[in-house]
Parts: structure tokens; C-alpha cells; sequence
């Protein structure tokens, strides 16, 4: 059939008696051989001793065979003038009238590699017809079919291809493959004619009866002029409509997986699907040799299968890729180089445990000169609490606009609790920091921040509050404490208290509030790293398993609109 | 995780929550949970063999226990250890549901 059948099977010694030899792979047939390469040459001989167009070497019903195309002086095969002759392996071809000028013709070395393999086929593909070379092509292009699913193909056309080859390697009219649905019952999923035409799996109809001895046999099934086959002829109505004269119908199972089931004496092949070739014409495939349809089986199981799962690992990478924008989504939600003002200063740190998390703090300036601040953890972890963080941040965003937090809380709240499928809610501290050092807050549940002053360590409340999102009836309200300048805030999420050891003890209140003595008098970067030193040496490499997050505030003192603390000293007064 | 139910007069359903309430604890649990939601009118959620309580299992009981006493019926803590005790405290969870660490207590004040 195809001009380009053996092509990459031979190959062309340039034994030139003045020139250094080469060997050049016939990559294409036919094959032209000349000076330049303007006039199509494939091998082409920077000599003017040889013609533009010298000679072509093209596939012939018994292999490959050499014309000339015009060189002068004719060329000749093993010192013999031709137009034109079969080629064998070692044939020395001479170009004109000079010795000098000579190639040999040589069978590829790999196929002498596989000499033995391929006489073996060779015989087997020779019992039932056709062009030996065009069925080990066939085989040939199977196995770059598996090779083809590597590559960014949709997986439908490769499953295509391996139908296509299939066809040729069986001389069908037409071939499917089936796989598995939802509900186990065996569907086309892709169809192909002889000329590689792609058709429509619905209109395909396959014969019910066929599939299902092959698939009770756990082997291939040719069934020759099936109105004849052994079978009940109600089942086999499809057969009988399309006027299919025979059939073959190859299943094929994946390899079996993972560690093999001790109480199952024999592993059990997964069926992954079946290729089901059928023609018109009667005894297409009486001659099919048992062994090429098993090398069939094999060869279109290993590519399904292979294709699931790179079909499985295409969906994680996508998958993945989600998960990656949701991560830069939030991290570029929280605020980027915390900014110091001029009655604060502050900085905070996000580790969630997951790709994204579900903690989740804010600092921001109202336009009356207050900071808000703000610290979140929402129940759960991973992508769900993160898509409520990023609700939230867009809901306490409007609190920056002057709204009273106690109404937003009180809203955010019933909001929650009203889609109860939401299945999430947030323990929450806001605090609005006034430049005269009054800090209001509203509290949702979370632990207390620590305040640290004067050297010591203390709540800045103890009791407990409603979280935002459980309770129906829950209400809000704010506090108020004045804070003195130095006064520093540790905020933190429950993911630092409930940090654990190897054994499964927490890291706990004692120890924060210890960690955060000890640092109190450092700048607030050095009490951020310091607990969280106090935290990793704790638990000495056992898993995270909670988001961690902290968010210390300092207040400076008063500021002058200037944006200096107002306890300096006035230079001129 | 384990969850078990026990009858006992006067029409309290008895739940006894066994294991870690962590977020795969919830996941195994929150079925259970709701269904004896919809189903008793005194609920007596025995707390004394949670070992952890996790926001997603305070969720698993809060949920269940507001169904109930908006149906008007009632729910009632029992035995928490410190550990979880605290957590149900931080939330003030107990101001919505009662906590008891004495079984007759607890039956008396669902009664």
C-alpha cells in the first residue's frame, strides 16, 4: 500500500573509491538520488560526475527496486546496466561510467537485529495475504502509537490511530472501541473506517451477542459469516441489519495493579474495553493467526490503558494548576509588605498547612485615621476554607468604609448561618486602633490576643464568644481597651496553640505566652520569628497540620499629623 | 470516630461520640448526627470518650443540637474533658447547650 512502507528499513552506503563513505537511511519512497538538491533529491552528491537526476529507489511488489531517472552513462547493479531492477541486500549500485562513483544497498541493521522476530512473523503475516512488509508497518505504527500518548495529542486521535492500524493489520472495513460506561454496559467510544475516516459511535451497533462471548471467553472471537455463527439469531439483529458477513472481537485487559489481593488466588485482569472489527465481506479474517490478534490485544490494551491513565494525570496537573491560581489568589489577598503607619507598626505571617488555607488576617486604614485589624481562621482547611477567607475579606472590606463592625459581624453571621450548606464558619478578632491608642474590638470566638506589657504577659480578654456562622442567634458586640505606647498585640490563630510534637501534645498557651515574654522588648520582626522558632523547635519536624498564622501590632504613641510620635520634642518651639 | 445510640426513658436519645472530633472525625459523624437530629426530641450527647474537638466538630454538634431545639425539643451536654470543655467554652457554645458532668443532671434538665 503506502509509498513509504519499508522506507526506514534500508538504507544507502556511499562507497565513493574518492570520497569519505557515509551512510544515508532511505527515509522516503521513493526514494531520488541526484546533484543538488533543488530538483527534489533526496541523497544528493556534490559530484558533477552524477547527474541532477540520476536515479530513484521505490518500493515494488518484491521490495525495493532501483530506476534510472537520466544518468549519463546509465547505471548499473553489481557491474550489469539497468533501467531498471529489484534490489537485494550487499548489491553494489555504480552511477555512470566511472568505478569510482558506487553505492551499496543495505538492509537496515535493525531489521536484521530482529531478523529472527521478523521471520517469524513474516510467516505468520504471509499465511493470511497481503504485503508482509505492510502488516510488520503495521505493528511498526502501534507501537509509535504508544509512543504518541506521551505527546500533547488529544487522547481521542491516538485511540483513533491504534484503530486505524488495527484495521489494516486485519483487512476490516470498519473498527470500534469499546469501553465501559457509567453503568457497565460496553460503548463505542471511538469508530474508524478503512480510510482512516473517523464515524459516529452512536450510528456503530455493534453485535451484543459477539461482544459478549469474546468478553465470557476472556479471548479473541472471530466469528465468520455471522448469520451462520452459532448463535441466536433474535440477539444477533444488529449483525443481521447491517448485512456484517464477519466479525472480531479482541478484549482487552489491563495489567493488574497495586499489591496483589492474598485472598484472591488469581489476579484478575481488569477488563479495560474491547476492539471490535467487523466487514462485509465473508472470510475476511478466517486466516487471522491467533497470535497477531493476541499482539493486537496486547498492543491496544497497553495504549487504553496507558491513555487512562495519562488522562488521570492530565486531570491532576489541571487540577493542580486550579489549586496554584487559588494559592496566588489568596497570597496576593493578604496584605503585601505590611506597611507601618504612623501610630503602629505591625507584621504578620501566613504558613497554611494546605496549598491554600483557610486563616486569613488584614490590616487596613480607615479614612478617620484609624487601623483596622483583623485576624480570621475559618473551620476546616484546604480550598474550602479559602473560598470563605476570600467572602469574608470582601465582606469586613466594608467595614474599612465606615460601616459599624458590629452590624457586619451580626450580617456575616446570619449570611452563614442561613446557607447552612456552607458547612463553614470563623472565629474572627477586629480591633480598630485610634492614634490615641483606643483599641475597639469585636470578637468572634477566637482566643484572645496577648497583650504584652511593661514586661508582662497578659489576655486581653478571657471567656468565651460566639464564632461567626454556628449560632442563628448569636449577637455581636464591641469592647474597648486603651493601650499605652509600646503596648504590643500578638494575634494568632489556633494553628500556633494547637501546633504538635511528635507525641501529640500541643504546643499551648503556656508556651505563646512564655515565647512572647521572652521577646517582648525585640522589634516586632524579631517577636514574630522568635515565636515561631519557639513553635518549630516544639514540635521538631512533626507534620503541620493546621494553618499557622500570627499578626503582631506595636503602638507607637500619638502621631503628629507629620506622622512623628507627638512625645518628641517639638525642634523649634 | 464511632458513634452509638442508646434509648433511655423518657424518650432521650443517648449519643455516644467515641474518638477524635477532627475534621475526618466530623466527616464520619455528621450523617449520624443529623439524622438523630430529625429524629429525637431530647438529645443527651455524651462527650466523655472525645478526646479532641476541632472546629468541624464543634460544628457537628452545634448543627445538630440547634435543629433540635428549634423543633422545640432539647440537648444537653455530658462529661466533656477539659481539653474539649474549653473549646465548647471559647465558642460559648454552653450558653446554648448545657453542659453537665453528672448523668442525673443532665437527664433531670432534659426532662
Amino acid at each position: 500500500m503506502s509509498q513509504s512502507t519499508a522506507a526506514a528499513k534500508a538504507y544507502i552506503e556511499i562507497a565513493f573509491s574518492d570520497r569519505p563513505s557515509q551512510v544515508v537511511s532511505i527515509s522516503e519512497l521513493p526514494f531520488f538520488i541526484g546533484r543538488g538538491r533543488e530538483s527534489g533529491n533526496h541523497l544528493s552528491l556534490d559530484d558533477m560526475r552524477i547527474s541532477r537526476k540520476c536515479a530513484a529507489i521505490s518500493s515494488g511488489a518484491s521490495g525495493f527496486f532501483i530506476e534510472d531517472r537520466g544518468q549519463r552513462d546509465g547505471i548499473f547493479v553489481n557491474g550489469k546496466p539497468t533501467m531498471g531492477r529489484t534490489l537485494a541486500d550487499g548489491d553494489r549500485i555504480r552511477l555512470g561510467g566511472d568505478d569510482a562513483c558506487q553505492l551499496v544497498f543495505r538492509l537496515h541493521s535493525e531489521a536484521s537485529l530482529k531478523e529472527e522476530g521478523e521471520t517469524k512473523l513474516r510467516s505468520l503475516l504471509d499465511s493470511w495475504g497481503g504485503d508482509s512488509a505492510d502488516e510488520l508497518k503495521g505493528l511498526k505504527l502501534l507501537l509509535e502509537a504508544t509512543s504518541m500518548l506521551h505527546s500533547q495529542l488529544p487522547l481521542e486521535s491516538v485511540l483513533g490511530a491504534m484503530l486505524d492500524h488495527a484495521i489494516v493489520i486485519t483487512h476490516a472495513d470498519r473498527g470500534m472501541l469499546l469501553e465501559h460506561d457509567a453503568s457497565g454496559v460496553m460503548q463505542v467510544k471511538v469508530a474508524r473506517g478503512r480510510d482512516g475516516e473517523s464515524l459516529a459511535p452512536e450510528a456503530m451497533n455493534p453485535s451484543r451477542s459477539v461482544l459478549k462471548s469474546a468478553i465470557e471467553l476472556e479471548s479473541a472471537v472471530i466469528n465468520e459469516d455471522l448469520n451462520l455463527a452459532d448463535m441466536n439469531l433474535q440477539g444477533a439483529q444488529s449483525v443481521v441489519m447491517q448485512l456484517l458477513r464477519s466479525s472480531v472481537v479482541i478484549p482487552l485487559y489491563g495489567k493488574p495493579r497495586g499489591p496483589a489481593d492474598p485472598s484472591s488466588e488469581v489476579a484478575r485482569r481488569q477488563l479495560l474495553g474491547a476492539v471490535y472489527l467487523d466487514s462485509r465481506r465473508a472470510s475476511t479474517f478466517s486466516a487471522l493467526d491467533r497470535q497477531i490478534l493476541d499482539a493486537l490485544g496486547a498492543q491496544a490494551a497497553s495504549i487504553l490503558d496507558n491513555s487512562r491513565l495519562i488522562e488521570r494525570e492530565r486531570e491532576r496537573q489541571r487540577l493542580e494548576q486550579e489549586l496554584n491560581i487559588a494559592r496566588e489568589i489568596q497570597q496576593a489577598l493578604v496584605p503585601q509588605g505590611m506597611q507601618d503607619f504612623p501610630h503602629l507598626t505591625v507584621t504578620g505571617t501566613h504558613h497554611p498547612c494546605y496549598e491554600v488555607g483557610g486563616d486569613y488576617f488584614d490590616v487596613c486604614p480607615l479614612a478617620d485615621g484609624r487601623v483596622a485589624i483583623l485576624i480570621a481562621d475559618v473551620a476546616g482547611k484546604g480550598l474550602g476554607a479559602a473560598l470563605l477567607t476570600t467572602m469574608l475579606q470582601g465582606a469586613l472590606s466594608g467595614m474599612t468604609l465606615g460601616v459599624d463592625p458590629v452590624q457586619v459581624f451580626n450580617h456575616l453571621n446570619r449570611f452563614l448561618c442561613e446557607r447552612a450548606a456552607v458547612r463553614r464558619y470563623a472565629t474572627m478578632f477586629f480591633g480598630l486602633l485610634s492614634p490615641d491608642g483606643t483599641l475597639e474590638y469585636v470578637r468572634a470566638g477566637h482566643p484572645s490576643p496577648l497583650l504584652l506589657r511593661r514586661g508582662q504577659v497578659s489576655e486581653l480578654y478571657t471567656g468565651g464568644s460566639f464564632p461567626v456562622g454556628l449560632i442563628d442567634m448569636a449577637k455581636f458586640n464591641s469592647d474597648r481597651i486603651q493601650l499605652e505606647p509600646q503596648d504590643t498585640l500578638v494575634l494568632f490563630t489556633d494553628g500556633v496553640t494547637e501546633a504538635e510534637d511528635r507525641d501529640h501534645k500541643p504546643f499551648g498557651d503556656e508556651r505563646l505566652m512564655e515565647a512572647a515574654g521572652r521577646h517582648q522588648d525585640s522589634t516586632l520582626g524579631d517577636l514574630k520569628d522568635g515565636i515561631l522558632a519557639a513553635v518549630e523547635k516544639f514540635t521538631d519536624g512533626a507534620s503541620q497540620f493546621d494553618d499557622i498564622t500570627l499578626l503582631v501590632v506595636r503602638y507607637r504613641g500619638p502621631a503628629t499629623s507629620a506622622g512623628l510620635p507627638a512625645v518628641l520634642p517639638a525642634v523649634n518651639s | 470516630m464511632t458513634i452509638s445510640t442508646e434509648s433511655m426513658d423518657g424518650g432521650i436519645t443517648r449519643v455516644l461520640l467515641d474518638g477524635r472530633l477532627d475534621i475526618q472525625g466530623a466527616a464520619a459523624v455528621d450523617l449520624r448526627m443529623n439524622v438523630l437530629a430529625g429524629s429525637s426530641k431530647f438529645l443527651l450527647i455524651d462527650l466523655s470518650k472525645v478526646s479532641f474537638l476541632g472546629s468541624m466538630g464543634l460544628r457537628s454538634i452545634i448543627i445538630p443540637a440547634q435543629a433540635v431545639s428549634r423543633r422545640g425539643g432539647k440537648v444537653a451536654l455530658l462529661s466533656p474533658v477539659p481539653m474539649v470543655e474549653e473549646v465548647l467554652k471559647a465558642s460559648k457554645v454552653d450558653e446554648i447547650v448545657p453542659i453537665f458532668h453528672d448523668l442525673d443532671a443532665a437527664v433531670a434538665a432534659l426532662r
